[in-house]
């Protein structure tokens, strides 16, 4: 699948360093981060199992010893193998899916919007399923292709490389903005005591996940001082300008981002609901996380997801919101579970909504699209010119 | 889709000039390296600043208590551990990578990678300093294994030395050996030479350092292999008699499992040596490709050395396979006579490994003719019977009764049985702050009469223990306002009051009492409530919180003078102390470092503050004792006593046992410590703690040669027995822990000293069960009643010696009744009596072990079966019912087994909790005395009404073919 290739760091063909060797080295590094809560973290991983309700299929096809069965490989406790088989709500499970999935396509709405403000003329189901064809591109490749494969999609359907390169950019815009709203009301419900900590505590956690991987995998920033290589490498001057664009239409722009934000609210409606769906009457998974708790966790959250550097997040996303929910004094093991599990949910409703985006000939492109992101790496490591019509060579 | 130029942008415009740079990208690895090492350096950093600051934490601590040379002779030991393992591993990666790399990157790379490893080579390391220091300060144990005739102190102090070394040798050479490998193909990479032949290749990356670094691995891994001889001693065996230790298969012929380990030591040296020397021959043969020179004279040939290998291989193979083989045809068939030496030499090494031979048993043959009730009340042990339990029963979360399971699962919590905690809380707590997390059995002199006594301790515990309350919301108020608990709530064991309820010799805020012996400083700043928190005392603007009075409140300061505590006087403790915090407890580094409360001339900051943590924040070695960590008065002082253990599982042919898993935890989850698995244990020292000012006093009470070791190795730590006051000594109790792994788990198999009957397991015994818990309320789902089966666990009990059976040498030296600790037993699978074990506990007795014995043949009810007729009885059916009908809640107590004269008695309070009032009561007792079931509001009417109807002789009998009940002789 990954083309044989290396990137060039200017010191010789010899020195051409193996881009496929990152892409391994993003794939392990989703597992291993999302191990570390489970391993890490919680004192007893099994218990994340059992809240998952794994311990007792593990049981069922003995590889667990159960005690009423006396066949497995690993002892079983009695009392982990009593809370694995703890009912599920399944109908609150479903509505959980179903608010994630709203979610997806509330945000495919706001690319139709964008587009549409963009002078982008289009199909509705074309610009739908380009923005969930990109996100279910990035939860099956490391390093975000999402918003290349996207933009390509666009290309190919007919709209201008420059326009469709701006729209994508745009709509990351915009996902940061809702993040930000979110961020502000999480506070506001919060209030300037204990939970200030907690805030502090999330924002430390993505800003240092950030500040690890984007700017210092830039070139452009080698070399300089740290805050203006930072800037340069998230495009501060960019989004300044094209926040100053959007905001000229101020109606249309607060609309874009009450959408994002209203995205985002969704996902804070599925995570509730997955929570609840997992929680019985005498075990409650986070019982007594405020609203702000929940709001800071998907938006923090989300805004680890921006980093692309695993297929869909894995391992920042559930790690960031561990670290909310720990800040925010919730015992570990629940929020560990609630965390893989929302992770979880998340990718797999965006793999579902992706699926039907492969109709017609979409399918081979999911490898093109794989392609043709790794030559765009391939080129910026190089430091060749990175021309629009890349989006549109097969 | 297609761009417009009539739409919302207007014509000509463009947006923003974004381009494809703004797209996320796949980074160059060594991009991600950079990434990957600015990670995991600020881990480190991170990490190595939590462990500077708990090393400055545990220096004052230690300060604090005049421990300052243990703490120096642990860093010293773990620093010179550090030093060379941490250098051995650094030198192995770092040296190969910057010896054969040639990419600037991988060069560069290489020293922080050494760093890393000298940093986690070195705490890995320096881990183990314990071994170090036994290894270099264990004495001997005055015997010697069986097989290879070294004293027992080679196989528990210096063995795990030799390991330890090996270790630190053996993994700096296998990570030499990647580094090799990493460092080669990057050297063949950057000088184009990839392009090679796949023999090549592998023969210039496998050479020449690796082939040398091989030699190593494989000589080292041959001492390795010869080093697992050992090891031999300490094994599980599962299916055998010989349940650990080396067995016949193992030692004897020349077929035997050492002659296998020997084998496979010769086949190690012998395959390093043809492996090296043909990556030598191969290396020789592609040499010229780096040098460029002309190629050697030595073509590589494979066959004879893959043909050695394999040779090599299968003669290991063999030996193993003519091994089990032998096992199958001439061991196996020949079971046990054949194991017989090593099935004795395991009893007798489990038997002095747990401290059995020194058991008395005591045939016990009930007498024939029955007690007369005046007998029985005459009787000192009845008279001191304790029917208000003095412990509380949580069911261990780890049980494998799935009933149990279900129970906690439903119930939420695990405690099982606590009447007189319950009574405690709802009588004693009086402020909503304080909580008694465990009640105690205990004994007391009062006025000049030993009697026996429940105990708790008025504290207030710590957020980690009750989880978030008002008064410890805020840092203020859980730090420096409510730092302390008051005084003891205490009970005579054998009364109460004609409510049922408890009466009080100590009792209330602040505590009073009319017996002077009971007299104490009451406030409880250590305790097990302090457990994970800390408290601050002499601080500025606000004095600490006393206890309530009638209208208001009392404050109170802790005297300066009072050595206790370490004193928060520079910025550096208020900064390391404010680190500490953040991950231990509370995250209070801002207080810390801009509270005006601290004052640097006097605050203290007082931590560890359970006595567990306190014992093993200082004696890590130790095992503590969780289920008889208990306080008592001594000298005007509240002390906490801990049993401590010292343990090791390197004892040969010891059976192996986990310790601290009693199947009913007398602890909360919290307060419990982690269990080991041992073969080998001492009860050798009783840890004090001050609980006013957290003093700590170790006192070594065992010649025992860990003991000794440690005693050694910290010249200053302990005192020795002599040095132990009365008003201690007073109080010692037996470790439960060790005394259930020591009879529960150890001696119910191995009282049998005969080889064939331990073999056949023929007197196999088992705990005695109990039902305990609600009767008749069904609130747990678990059917129509909540109560469940438990297991015995050892009970305090004042014994006297007339109410035991005799024995030839007597019993305990005072005439007084003895404050012992006691377990019945049954055989497996069978509910009779057919022993009970005593331990004496009283100074000048403590530590006497006996086992009273029925004999095989002979019938006497055990303790379930107490429960059962209790339970069939009409009488007192007819009384539960009626309670439970009125929204009552009844429970079970605790089946006391009371040996009375000689003979057997059960008694079993049962506690009432009513629907208007919640306060358990004993409103009956139970007496079953040779299957006649007697029920009465107190002890006394009971057991006179044990003298009315038939003679007790005349068991009941049920004639089912007549389908009536009536009472009358067998024989009639």
């Amino acid at each position: 699948m990954t083309p044989r290739a290396g990137a060039d760091t200017g010191r010789g063909p010899e020195a051409r360093e193996p881009l496929g060797l990152s892409v391994v080295w993003g794939y392990l590094v989703g597992i291993c981060l999302v191990a570390i809560p489970v391993l890490v973290v919680v004192e007893d991983p099994i218990a994340v199992l059992a809240n998952l309700r794994i311990v007792d299929e593990l049981a069922d096809v003995g590889i667990v010893r159960d005690v009423d069965v006396g066949t497995g490989f690993i002892d079983g406790v009695p009392e982990v193998l009593a809370h694995s088989r703890r009912p599920i709500s399944w109908n609150l499970l479903w509505l959980a899916s179903l608010a994630v999935a709203g979610a997806y396509l509330a945000r495919a709405l706001r690319q139709r919007l964008v587009l549409q403000r963009l002078g982008v003329s289009s199909s509705v189901p074309g610009q739908l399923t380009s923005s969930l064809w990109g996100r279910g591109l990035n939860v099956l490749f490391p390093f975000g292709p999402g918003d290349f494969g996207t933009a390509r999609r666009l290309v190919r359907a007919g709209t201008a490389p420059a326009r469709a390169i701006a729209g994508v950019f745009r709509i990351r815009v915009l996902e940061l903005s809702g993040i930000a709203v979110l961020l502000a009301v999480a506070l506001a419900l919060a209030g300037w005591g204990g939970t200030l900590v907690a805030a502090l505590t999330s924002v430390l956690v993505v800003v240092g996940l950030t500040l690890t991987i984007r700017p210092m995998g830039d070139p452009v920033g080698t070399g300089e001082p740290f805050p203006r290589a930072l800037w340069k490498a998230l495009h501060g001057q960019r989004v300044i300008a094209d926040v100053r664009e959007m905001a000229q239409e101020t109606s249309a722009f607060v609309g874009l981002v009450a959408l994002s934000a209203g995205a985002l609210t969704l996902e804070i409606a599925g995570l509730y609901l997955l929570k609840q769906s997992f929680s019985t009457r005498e075990f409650h998974l986070l019982a007594d996380l405020p609203l702000s708790g929940l709001i800071m966790a998907v938006a923090v959250a989300n805004l680890a997801r921006v980093v692309p550097f695993t297929p869909g997040g894995a391992g920042f996303y559930e790690l960031s919101m561990v670290a909310v929910f720990l800040a925010y004094g919730q015992d570990a093991t629940a929020a560990t579970t609630v965390a893989v599990l929302d992770g979880l949910v998340t990718n797999l409703v965006a793999l579902a909504l992706f699926v039907p985006t492969l109709a017609g000939r979409h399918g081979a492109g999911v490898l093109d699209a794989w392609r043709g992101f790794f030559r765009l790496s391939e080129r910026r490591s190089t430091g060749e010119e990175l021309a629009p019509e890349l989006l549109s060579i097969s | 889709m297609k761009d417009r130029t009539d739409g919302s942008m207007p014509e000509g415009a463009e947006p923003v000039a974004i381009g494809l740079e703004t797209f996320p990208y796949i980074p160059a690895p060594s991009v991600l390296w950079r990434a990957f090492a600015f990670v995991v350096w600020t881990l480190l950093a991170l990490w190595a600043l939590d462990g500077i600051v708990e090393l400055f934490v545990q220096y004052w601590f230690n300060t604090s208590l005049g421990f300052q040379t243990v703490f120096w002779t642990n860093v010293w030991a773990g620093a010179m551990l550090w030093i060379v393992g941490g250098t051995v591993v650094a030198v192995s990666i770092t040296i190969p990578l910057r010896r054969y790399a040639r990419s600037p990157a991988l060069r560069a790379a290489a020293l922080s990678v050494g760093a890393w490893g000298w940093l986690l080579g070195g705490r890995l390391a320096s881990s183990r300093y314990q071994e170090l220091l036994l290894g270099l300060y264990g004495g001997s144990f005055g015997e010697t294994d069986p097989v290879f005739g070294h004293d027992i102190g080679f196989y528990v102090f210096r063995l795990p030395l030799l390991w330890t070394t090996f270790e630190i040798l053996y993994l700096p050479f296998l990570l030499a050996m990647v580094a090799v490998v990493v460092a080669r193909y990057d050297s063949l990479r950057s000088g184009g030479l990839l392009r090679l032949s796949l023999k090549d290749r592998v023969a210039l990356i496998l050479n020449p350092g690796f082939n040398a670094l091989f030699y190593a691995v494989g000589f080292l891994g041959a001492i390795g292999t010869w080093l697992t001889r050992y090891e031999l001693l300490f094994r599980d065996n599962e299916s055998s008699g010989v349940r650990a230790g080396a067995e016949y298969l193992d030692v004897v012929g020349m077929l035997s499992t050492l002659d296998a380990i020997y084998v496979t030591v010769a086949v190690e040296i012998g395959l390093t040596l043809v492996i090296g020397y043909s990556l030598w021959r191969l290396y020789g043969g592609s040499a010229h490709l780096e040098s460029g020179a002309a190629p050697a004279a030595r073509p590589t040939r494979w066959r004879r050395p893959v043909a050695a290998v394999l040779a090599l291989l299968a003669v290991d193979a063999a030996f193993f396979v003519t091994v089990a083989v032998r096992d199958r045809v001439a061991v196996v068939p020949n079971e046990p006579f054949i194991q017989k030496e090593f099935i004795e030499r395991h009893m007798r090494a489990t038997r002095a490994a747990y401290r059995l031979d020194d058991v008395e048993v005591i045939e016990w043959e009930p007498p024939d003719s029955p007690l007369t009730p005046e007998d029985i009340l005459a009787s000192r042990t009845v008279a001191n019977v304790p029917i208000l339990p003095g412990y509380v029963a949580y069911v261990e979360r780890r049980s494998p009764d799935l009933q149990q399971a279900k129970r906690f699962e439903i119930v939420g919590t695990n405690l099982i049985y606590g009447p007189t905690l319950e009574i405690y809380e709802q009588q004693q707590q009086l402020r909503p702050y304080y909580s008694f997390l465990d009640v105690d059995a205990v004994r007391y002199r009062i006025d000049g009469e030993k009697r026996m006594f429940v105990s708790a301790v008025r504290e207030i515990p710590s957020r980690r223990l009750v989880g978030p309350q008002d008064w410890l919301e805020s840092w203020g108020t859980a730090t420096l306002l409510y730092t302390h608990g008051l005084g003891l709530v205490m009970s005579p064991a054998n009364a109460v009051d004609e409510a049922g309820e408890p009466l009080y010799v100590v009792r209330n805020i602040p505590p009073t009492t009319a017996a002077p012996e009971l007299e104490a400083q009451p406030r409880i700043y250590y305790g097990e409530g302090g457990t994970e928190s800390y408290v601050l005392t002499n601080i500025r603007h606000l004095r600490e919180f006393d206890y309530a009075t009638s209208q208001f409140r009392s404050e109170y300061v802790m005297p300066p003078e009072e050595i206790s505590g370490v004193r928060i006087d520079s910025l550096l403790k208020r900064i390391v102390f404010g680190l500490w915090s953040v991950t231990r407890s509370g995250n209070d580094l801002s207080a810390f470092l801009f509270s005006d409360f601290i004052d640097p001339d006097r605050t203290r900051i007082h931590l560890k503050r359970s006595p567990l943590e306190r014992v093993s924040a200082v004696a890590p070695f130790l095992f503590l004792d969780d289920g008889s960590v208990y306080a008592v008065v001594a000298d005007g002082r509240i002390v906490w006593l801990v049993n401590s253990l010292t343990t090791s599982d390197r004892y040969p042919y010891s059976l192996r046992e986990e310790l601290g898993d009693k199947a009913t935890d007398r602890a909360p989850e919290e307060l419990q410590f982690p269990t080991r698995r041992i073969n080998y244990a001492e009860d050798s020292v009783k840890a004090v703690i001050d609980a006013f000012s957290g003093a700590l006093t170790l006192y070594k009470i065992a010649d025992d040669p860990i003991v000794n070791a440690w005693d050694r190795i910290y010249p200053d730590l302990f005192r020795s027995d002599e040095e132990m006051p009365g008003s201690v000594r007073a109080h010692l109790t037996y470790p439960l822990q060790w005394f259930h792994i020591q009879f529960d788990d150890v001696y119910k198999r191995y009282h049998q000293r005969d080889y064939v009957e331990f073999y056949n397991l023929e007197d196999l015994w088992d705990d005695a069960d109990e039902v305990l818990g609600p009767i008749g309320v069904g609130l747990t789902g678990l059917g129509t009643s909540d109560e469940a089966t438990f297991s015995f666990e050892g009970y305090h009990m004042l014994v006297d010696a007339a109410d035991l059976p005799r024995g030839p040498g007597g019993y305990w030296g005072a005439s007084e009744p003895q404050f012992a600790m006691m377990m019945p037993f049954t055989p497996e699978g069978a509910r009779n009596l057919r022993s009970l074990i005593v331990a004496a506990q009283d100074p000048g007795d403590y530590g006497k072990l006996y086992s009273l014995r029925i004999p095989q043949g002979a019938f006497v009810p055990g303790p379930e079966q107490a429960d059962a007729m209790i339970d069939a009885d009409a009488l007192v059916n007819q009384q539960i019912t009626l309670w439970v009908r009125h929204g009552a809640q009844v429970m079970a107590g605790h089946t006391l087994l009371v040996p009375v004269h000689g003979d057997v008695l059960y008694i079993q309070p049962i506690f009432v909790k009513s629907a208007q009032n919640t306060i358990p009561q004993i409103r009956l007792v139970s007496v079953v005395y040779r299957g006649r079931v007697t029920m009465a509001p107190t002890l006394e009417e009971a057991i006179h009404l044990q003298g009315t109807g038939p003679p007790p002789s005349l068991p009941r009998v049920v004639r089912q073919d007549e389908g009536v009940i009536t009472t009358g002789d067998l024989t009639q």
